[in-house]
């Protein structure tokens, strides 16, 4: 008797549900094998992400805070994955963003927050969309190959950027009457351009609605417009949208722009809403992280919210315990591998089903 | 005589720097020719450099150092050849978690490793081979290196004729044409791909531990600091060829290590750290055009699983 991999004719909405949850579960179960080389207790160890992240009032708004950026990134990513193309520097497109919003916001004078706030949100966008542009139409052009060309992008703008803030951008300091350039960070950006927060929270409410906006809005973009079938055809058989005159370069370029777009709304969201000011670790992974709940939580707007926001929980309760436990930050890094080869092998009894054969 | 001692200089840091870029290639070309895209090179990379690390630290003799790279490095391979192979995964995501995951091993093992440096006999040294490394200019490039120096550069001739010269190299490369041909010879595609799969994996542990043996002998977080994907690129600059992957690595480090003289002339150390990227990005634009223009592309079936017809 052998068993051989059948494939199936109909996937079932229930049994994806059932699969991808059952391989995050069994992803965290093989995680908890570090958790006992350092002498740990699992269970504890969960227990104490679990109430950290959404037991508390607090970790229930660190979660929605950690979310805000995770929505705009892989809602983003969400779309330009349905073309087929794999942008792994959304790190970079949000830090493009993040930085645009910052040479704004030090020079613009204090004009109504409704003139301002929506110009640093828009000069975020454009310039994400800029970063996001030349591995699109590089790919469409020359077919080089985008996995590397967007990440490459991410790392050349990491170095202008430490550039930027231990040199041009460093904040002077004052001692008395003398001023000299001290630690490696750029002024606070003024008053005026930071974004309100909910009070008693670090929530920024614009960037949590447009995030949630944006999620809608990336579905409808891609269910309901002849750009997003576009879109669908180009990555789901490119053969046939070349041969139904589809232009892959307007579709993946497009994506690419929106998905760089959103990255770099992420990017003015960190500045303007939490950080207030550009230190050396400024960026924290949500770029990366997208790519995670982007393949889990896939196109649809409430799956990519709930997805996102258990996510920003096992950020908030994982910062918790690497504290508590002082374990270091490459624990998230392996978590996210562990989680998404089980993803991947839960992929194979979605698709397949075992029959035993005689 | 200064600026022939500058420019000797600069092509033996080159020749250094190049070395784990072109094992790592090497062994990426072979799993792309038969047909397995494995995007991890960069976690395998910093597992085998920290495995290597600890058993040299360990046992004091740096070719137990390689053979545990070696091995790492094949063991995490294997992950990567299931799910592409047997569970006909998505292998770009694959690739990608093999990416986090070694990486995040890495730092979560290294962690109490750090700032660690290995004693003098657990390293490779440069040896001169006298006379010849007397050599002006070209005297210490080749013959003042490391035994894994010699060692890319007999892999890289071997590798190129066993690929092109040998039925081994035909079955591997059929494979990433045409697995269906293959299959119907009575070959087994599976075996082929973990095959390559695993080699791909041991190089990139063996360019790893070069990092941590000899380039630089300490222990630091992000040793690889994203080599594994610079090694990517050279495998499509390199038209997925042993011996033009060898050219591309040694005339990338060359540029690289360029680099380093302008950073002593007072040039930003941070913008120069982003140099080696973004001659990345030109590297692989201009290996993809190259590709474009002579017709060599990828293999046909690179990154897709293999699906046998049912009979």
């Amino acid at each position: 008797m052998r068993i051989r991999a059948v494939r199936r004719l109909e996937v079932s909405k229930r049994n994806l549900v059932t699969v991808r949850i059952l391989s995050v579960i069994v992803a965290l179960l093989t995680a908890s094998l570090v958790f006992l080389a350092y002498g740990l207790n699992p269970l504890e160890v969960y227990r104490s992400i679990f109430l950290n992240a959404f037991a508390t009032e607090i970790g229930l708004t660190e979660s929605v805070v950690r979310m805000i950026p995770l929505l705009l990134v892989s809602s983003g990513l969400a779309l330009v994955f349905r073309t087929g193309f794999w942008n792994i520097g959304a790190e970079g497109q949000l830090l493009a963003g993040a930085m645009a919003s910052y040479l704004l916001a030090v020079e613009l004078p204090e004009l109504s927050p409704l003139i301002l706030l929506p110009a640093l949100f828009a000069v975020g966008f454009v310039a994400g969309a800029i970063w996001g542009i030349p591995p699109a139409v590089l790919k469409a052009k020359l077919n080089v190959n985008e996995v590397i060309s967007t990440l490459m992008l991410y790392y050349v703008l990491y170095w202008v950027f430490q550039h930027l803030i231990h040199g041009p951008w460093k904040a002077r300091e004052k001692v008395g009457k003398l001023t000299y350039g001290g630690f490696a960070h750029t002024e606070v950006i003024p008053e005026h351009s930071q974004l309100p927060l909910l009070p008693g929270t670090r929530i920024h409410w614009p960037t949590l609605i447009i995030a949630v906006v944006a999620s809608v809005l990336v579905y409808f973009l891609l269910t309901r417009t002849p750009w997003g079938y576009e879109m669908r055809v180009v990555g789901s058989n490119p053969d046939a949208a070349k041969a139904a005159g589809i232009s892959y370069l307007k579709a993946v370029t497009l994506a690419m722009m929106v998905s760089g777009g959103l990255a770099g709304l992420a990017g003015v969201g960190e500045l303007c809403g939490i950080q207030k000011r550009f230190t050396p670790e400024f960026l924290s992974g949500y770029g990366f992280s997208g790519i995670i709940t982007a393949w889990l939580g896939g196109t649809n707007p409430i799956s990519l919210i709930i997805t996102n926001f258990l996510y920003g929980g096992l950020l908030v309760g994982g910062e918790y315990i690497m504290i508590t436990y002082r374990l270091p930050i490459g624990v998230v890094d392996m978590f996210n591998g562990i989680i998404l080869f089980f993803v991947l092998a839960g992929e194979f009894f979605i698709k397949y089903e075992l029959r035993r054969e005689k | 005589m200064m600026e022939l001692k500058l420019i000797e200089n600069i092509l033996w840091i080159g020749m250094r720097s190049a070395t784990p870029l072109l094992l790592a290639s090497l062994g990426e070309i072979y799993a792309e020719r038969s047909g397995i895209l494995n995007l991890g090179v960069e976690g395998m990379m910093a597992m085998g450099a920290l495995s290597s690390f600890v058993a040299s630290l360990l046992t004091g003799n740096p070719w137990i150092g390689v053979l545990a790279g070696l091995l790492v490095g094949a063991a995490l391979s294997l992950i990567h050849g299931i799910i592409s192979i047997h569970l006909k995964g998505n292998q770009v995501v694959s690739g990608l978690a093999l990416t986090m995951f070694g990486l995040g091993l890495s730092s979560v093992i290294g962690r109490i490793y750090i700032g660690n440096q290995l004693p003098v006999d657990a390293r490779f040294l440069p040896v001169p081979f006298k006379p010849l490394s007397s050599i002006p200019l070209i005297g210490k490039v080749f013959f003042e290196q490391d035994p894994l120096f010699y060692m890319g550069i007999v892999l890289a001739v071997v590798l190129w004729f066993i690929l092109n010269r040998t039925k081994i190299g035909i079955v591997i490369r059929s494979t990433g044409e045409n697995p269906a041909a293959v299959d119907a010879m009575g070959i087994s595609v599976p075996k082929v791909r973990y095959g390559a799969t695993l080699l791909g994996g041991a190089l990139a542990g063996l360019g790893g531990a070069y990092l941590s043996v000899s380039y630089n002998p300490a222990w630091i977080e992000n040793i690889t600091a994203g080599r594994g994907w610079i090694a990517l690129a050279l495998v499509i600059f390199a038209l997925w060829d042993p011996i033009r992957a060898l050219l591309g690595a040694y005339l990338f480090g060359i540029v690289e290590a360029s680099g380093y003289t302008l950073q002593a002339i007072g040039y930003s150390q941070w913008l120069l750290n982003g140099l080696p990227y973004l001659l990345t990005i030109v590297i692989l634009t201009v290996g993809a055009t190259e590709s474009m223009r002579r017709r060599m592309g990828a293999p046909a079936a690179l990154g897709i699983p293999y699906e046998r017809e049912e009979r």
